[in-house]
């Protein structure tokens, strides 16, 4: 798969819902997040066409981004951006780096766990 | 006078023609949203049964079409592909921005999902940005409703300035208001905050650039030259589906400078911190939540999404595979099962039929031309009728369900090892059965090369019509291991399908799909419209792969009919001439080598050539215009019975071998001949079909390139079990 160099990450704008925050920013691959977690999106990174996919879908920086579940055999993430439910490869959801710290906000629904 | 049928208008109705001012109206209305918004619901609530599926110009690309009559003139629709960004992040959404781009003509009819409101917003604000006229078409309203959310058709009108009109595409409701407020379409206006040197740069862009949405796609180094058309004529459209090889579209005057121009700017805005990708995404992600969030508002109380309880059990990781093996395999029987009896059905009226035909006073060449050539070719093309058409309801059904995004899901991590995206499951199960729909079902793989990998690399997987001949094989040659070598026969084929997607990962050019994919909210999809595009698609097939496949059964008919000077049938002399190439492989029998010629048609086929060469012909059964009308009507009702039982039975069932020709192959060929023959005939080319569905789908050139590679590794492996066992 082709790769690009990061990009320059949006999060110098602040998040349109909240204000500074005082924890310090963790930052780490979504791909690292356990199942039931949540994290707030601060960078994403990886294939143009990726990327561009994953604006489209709704799942973008500054966003709290909540892992679902995970396909068997090292497949893909189930993530929930909002209300679209979106599939990523694990190798894709690398590249999508998230503040770890970042989570208390919009924890995933009881219902929504496998 | 005439009132049109959907907004009751008459003289003053300026839908189609001229308009009130008399300004012209577009006469094409292109439905474009995102995916499983209900776009093709609403063409055929609009256009009702005329509705056509075709190829876009100069692509492979599937796109429904359909002439909708109005008492006030004809309007074109084209339900473009579910797209999520006029950019395009796959090779379905490219043709969105061309079809848009060519026709000046165009009006633009928004298919927004009320139950993904905000998502969806940030493309309508793109078709906004882009300029062409538009209307919103605000669907599944029915659906927020019950998740607790009321959307304001009348404050999205006032955030967008353009026509939007609440409807339910499922049951046609709001459709004649639609028709009415696209006589109102504008321009509309989309005021997206973008950052100010960002806005700034686009402006200087846009004097440039045919819109704002263009200088904003070059900014943000999106728009790509090449797929914007200089002229309208460039990209045919409309009813006349026939979309094919319109070469690709010339590069308009505009499209170099303006290029270079947001290299320029761009570069500047890099320079100073702000990545334009990303912060146009940003600020129509921005607009699309403010204008969301005043158009909608709470109601009543929201109800749990069923999807999500049903995602628990089906997504599971421990239950998941279980539930993926059970899903594959109620898929494969339900298509086999359904139109298996149908199948056999067809075959009994091609048999009538071919006997009346022989029972005419012509002479005895036309009377078996008519019969083995014109019968037998239509035939065996209207036998993949049943198959087809099954196939094609129960993929319109798992598609518009929302069930194939999670087998992708459940299969992604299997089929990531061949680096094959999850959804190609599904056509390697398929082939199980038959090779034509299973090719025909790449289609849904997002990206060419993985459709064309696929394609290659499944006419190994033994379908069932060469089962007989391995049975008959393994009857004659090996009955107390006949169940051993049958299952290593489909390891075998699987191997080799295996092998051949890893060798045309390396040799074929092109994008893999993105690991990125909506799983979508599960919905119970309109049968009577999955069954009719069904049939467009199944007509659509028969078209293109039909005349090939009536020409190969003609040259087969004519080897096995006509004869040489003296006295030897062609058939004969061919099948002795190819043999000296096939004695390495442990086939030197003419009848044998010769039966793999027919074998080209149908696999079942090379029995029928086997046991007349071996046996002798059998005498054909006259049948009277009566008699033949009963077996007919007979099989007719055996079909209906067989559908109902075989729901419940095995659809890999097959006839017990014949023990005459099974002795006499026997004594014909050794252990290591027959193995060899059975190999070869699980490698090499499955019918003529599978080779016309393959090159409808992807064109001559890899129609040949399969036919070589079936030939080749069928030989190879053939060779190396003769030498092992001969």
């Amino acid at each position: 798969m082709e790769k690009v160099e990061p990009r320059t990450p949006v999060s110098a704008a602040p998040p349109p819902d909240d204000g500074a925050r005082d924890a310090p920013c963790e930052l780490c691959g979504l791909d690292r997040l356990a199942c039931g977690r949540a994290a707030r999106i601060v960078k994403l990174a990886g294939a143009p066409r990726t990327v561009k996919r994953l604006l489209a879908l709704g799942v973008r920086p500054s966003t709290v981004c909540h892992v679902v579940g995970r396909s068997p055999n090292q497949g893909p993430l189930h993530l929930r951006a909002g209300s679209v439910h979106v599939m990523v490869r694990a190798d894709d959801a690398a590249h999508i780096l998230v503040d770890a710290n970042d989570e208390a906000h919009d924890p995933v629904p009881e219902e929504a766990l496998p | 006078m005439n009132a049109c049928s959907f907004c009751g208008l008459a003289k003053t109705c300026t839908l189609a023609g001229t308009g009130a001012d008399g300004a012209p109206v577009a006469r094409r209305w292109y439905l474009v949203g995102t995916p499983n918004t209900g776009k093709t619901s609403l063409i055929n609530a609009l256009a009702g049964a005329h509705l056509e599926i075709g190829n876009w110009s100069g692509t492979t690309i599937e796109v429904a079409s359909a002439t909708a009559h109005l008492a006030c003139g004809t309007v074109e629709l084209i339900d473009l592909p579910g797209a999520y960004t006029l950019a395009g992040s796959a090779p379905d959404e490219e043709v969105v921005l061309p079809a848009l781009d060519g026709d000046d003509d165009a009006l633009v009819v928004n298919v927004v999902d009320a139950t993904n409101l905000e998502r969806d917003l940030t493309l309508t604000a793109e078709l906004v940005e882009h300029g062409r006229p538009l209307v919103v078409a605000l669907n599944l309203a029915d659906q927020a409703r019950k998740a607790g959310q009321e959307v304001d058709p009348a404050a999205l009108e006032a955030a967008l300035g353009v026509p939007v009109v609440e409807v339910a595409a499922n049951t046609g409701t709001g459709v004649g208001a639609l028709v009415s407020a696209a006589a109102r379409a504008a321009v509309g206006r989309a005021d997206v905050a973008y950052p100010d040197a960002l806005e700034r740069a686009a402006g200087r862009l846009q004097a440039h650039a045919p819109s704002r949405w263009h200088a904003l796609a070059a900014l943000a180094g999106e728009w790509n030259p090449a797929t914007v058309p200089a002229t309208a004529a460039s990209v045919p459209v409309g009813a006349t589906v026939d979309l094919t090889d319109a070469g690709a579209p010339d590069e308009p005057d505009w499209a170099d400078p303006l290029a270079a121009r947001a290299e320029q700017e761009r570069g500047g805005l890099l320079a100073s911190g702000i990545d334009a990708f990303l912060d146009v995404a940003e600020a129509r992600h921005r607009f699309a939540h403010a204008v969301a969030g005043r158009a909608t508002r709470p109601v009543g109380e929201a109800t749990a999404s069923p999807g999500d309880r049903v995602d628990r059990v089906v997504l599971n990781p421990w239950l998941g595979p279980f539930v993926l093996l059970a899903g594959l395999a109620l898929t494969f029987h339900l298509t086999f099962a359904l139109s298996d009896p149908w199948v056999g059905f067809l075959g009994e009226v091609q048999g009538v039929l071919a006997a009346w035909a022989e029972a005419l006073p012509l002479p005895a060449l036309v009377g078996s031309f008519l019969s083995g050539a014109v019968i037998e070719g239509v035939g065996t093309v209207v036998a993949f009728v049943p198959v087809l058409f099954t196939l094609y309801a129960l993929l319109g059904f798992l598609e518009n369900a929302g069930l194939l995004a999670r087998v992708a899901y459940l299969a992604d991590g299997l089929m990531r090892s061949l680096g094959l995206p999850g959804r190609a499951v599904l056509p390697m199960v398929l082939s199980l059965g038959c090779t034509v729909p299973a090719v025909q079902s790449t289609k849904m793989l997002e990206q060419p090369r993985d459709r064309l990998r696929v394609a290659l690399a499944i006419p190994s997987i033994p379908c069932g019509a060469r089962l007989p001949v391995f049975v008959l094989l393994a009857a004659a040659f090996v009955p107390q291991y006949a169940g051993l070598v049958l299952t290593g026969l489909y390891v075998f084929g699987f191997v080799a399908t295996l092998f051949t997607a890893l060798v045309f990962r390396g040799a074929l050019k092109g994008d893999t799909a993105t690991g990125v994919m909506e799983l979508p909210d599960y919905r119970l999809p309109p049968v009577a419209l999955v069954l009719r595009i069904a049939w467009v698609r199944t007509k659509a097939f028969l078209a293109g792969a039909g005349g090939p496949i009536l020409v190969v059964v003609a040259v087969v008919w004519a080897l096995l009919t006509l004869t040489l000077p003296g006295g030897t049938s062609v058939f004969e002399a061919v099948s002795r001439g190819l043999a000296p190439i096939f004695a390495p492989i442990g086939l030197d029998d003419w009848r044998v080598v010769g039966a793999l010629i027919p074998g080209l048609v149908a696999k079942e086929v090379m029995i029928g050539s086997m046991a007349l060469t071996f046996t002798g012909a059998d005498a054909a059964a006259s049948v009277s215009f009566l008699g033949g009308l009963q077996h007919v009507a007979a099989s007719f009702l055996e079909a209906i019975r067989n559908t109902v039982a075989g729901l419940w039975g095995s659809v890999l069932a097959t006839d017990a071998p014949d023990a005459a020709l099974g002795s006499r192959l026997a004594g014909a060929l050794s252990l290591g001949s027959a193995l060899s023959l059975m190999v070869f005939s699980l490698l090499y080319v499955p019918c003529v079909a599978t080779v016309a569905a393959i090159r409808k789908a992807f064109g001559t050139r890899y129609a040949a390139l399969s036919v070589a590679w079936q030939l080749a590794i069928a030989y190879v492996a053939a060779l190396l079990v003769f030498l092992a066992f001969g």
